[in-house]
């Protein structure tokens, strides 16, 4: 009988590592590639002042707002999302690979919310990754990379144009992040956090 | 020479930036003018442009909209540039609709409830006497400019100076500005203000 139970129990183990822990597989062939950095185009000239509509879906509640990045130098970059009535909901400075809180309103200064934030924004504004591994598949490549010891994949399509960046574990997607741009341009940016009910939808504002 | 010339812009400057404080006598003759024009109001009417200001961008970020208010305390804020975004504070509801999309907050809540006396008590200059505000008048140029610095410990987290222009002849608020506890403030001009107009009653409908 316990022969019977512990023969279940490591078929049930071994299904389950196979089926549901199935590592997260990068789409693509592996190749050799002489790239050894990517540059992210957005958000990344000096001086200009980047303006968004945001539309934040947090926990079902939608917010709507204005998101404000600025590239000040080769090192510093700010960010600021501000309420429609204009007053400012946070505002972060990225220095290198670190963000510092400048500002951020009382209602969202919890110690779990601001970690998610700097993590996410610092994704999506972040420009400079040393590449590891590129795959090469019929509409583009993936290039994987790490940030934090967190592994990225930014997709480029045939043109090199960066469409997507993802955030993954071993075993699952984290974060996603699609681009809708045109060269050093994105007019929108789509948003999505698979860890917590989070979507973010930026549009250029005109 | 360059000295004299940077003697000469230091002073213009001081005499523009200067403010004096209003004498008793001044004082009770605005606030007697502000009292009697607010005793008649039934409604106002205007035309706003919203600057947003922050220390590290070199434009202020621009909005356009119109403003209604009731005596009853309806309040309508309306943007209608770049975005199209509208908020009506009424009968303890906040009603937003973002570009067509409808949505209700209860205006129960502490905040929400300060947020609406302090709009629409800047607009019609019913602030004077709040016991939630330390005030300060003074002669700014062509305007008297009244100075309101809240004592709410909540309000204060968010606002910490709020400044009412009026002009010298007029009893009703051309400019209002919120400065934030950073110093970065938002800056509100009213034109083409219309007093005691009829308001159609549905622009407070959601």
């Amino acid at each position: 009988m316990f022969k019977l139970i512990r023969v279940f129990l490591i078929t049930s183990v071994f299904i389950l590592i196979t089926t549901a822990c199935k590592h997260y597989k990068v789409a693509g062939t592996k190749i050799e590639s002489s790239k050894e950095r990517i540059v992210v185009p957005y958000f990344n000239t000096a001086g200009k002042e980047y303006l968004y509509n945001a539309k934040i879906d947090v926990f079902n509640n939608e917010l709507s707002g204005i998101l404000v990045v600025k590239k000040l130098d080769d090192k510093r970059k700010r960010l600021a999302l501000l309420s429609e009535f204009g007053n400012t909901l946070l505002d972060f400075e990225m220095v290198n690979n670190e963000v510092n809180v400048i500002y951020i309103m009382e209602d969202l200064n919890k110690k779990l919310i601001v970690a998610k934030l700097k993590k996410y924004f610092q994704l999506l504004v972040h420009s400079n990754y040393e590449i590891k591994q590129t795959y090469s598949f019929e509409n583009g490549s993936n290039l994987v990379s790490k940030l934090h010891g967190k592994r990225i994949i930014l997709r480029n399509n045939n043109n090199a144009q960066l469409i997507s960046l993802q955030q993954v574990s071993v075993w699952r997607e984290k974060v996603k992040i699609d681009f809708y741009a045109e060269g050093k341009h994105a007019d929108s940016i789509h948003f999505k956090s698979f860890e917590i009910p989070v979507k973010i939808k930026l549009r250029m504002r005109k | 020479m360059k000295y004299i010339v940077l003697f000469c812009t230091l002073f213009t400057f001081s005499l523009l930036a200067q403010e004096t404080k209003l004498t008793a006598q001044e004082l009770s003759a605005f606030k007697q003018r502000v009292e009697q024009e607010t005793k008649s109001l039934k409604s106002i009417r205007t035309d706003f442009e919203q600057s947003k200001h922050m220390a590290f961008l070199s434009n202020d970020i621009q909005s356009k909209g119109k403003m209604y208010l009731r005596s009853d305390g309806s309040l309508k804020w309306e943007y209608t540039s770049p975005n199209v975004y509208s908020v009506i504070f009424k009968n303890n509801s906040i009603l937003i609709n973002d570009n067509g999309k409808k949505s209700t907050v209860s205006g129960e809540q502490d905040m929400f409830k300060k947020i609406n006396h302090l709009i629409s008590g800047s607009v019609s200059g019913k602030l004077f006497d709040d016991k939630e505000f330390n005030i300060s008048y003074y002669k700014s140029g062509k305007n008297i400019l009244v100075k309101l610095i809240p004592n709410n410990k909540t309000l204060k987290k968010y606002i910490s100076e709020v400044n009412l222009y009026f002009p010298q002849q007029d009893a009703t608020v051309s400019k209002v500005k919120l400065i934030e506890p950073s110093g970065d403030f938002t800056l509100i001009t009213f034109i083409n203000k219309e007093l005691n107009v009829q308001i159609d009653p549905s622009i407070f409908n959601h």
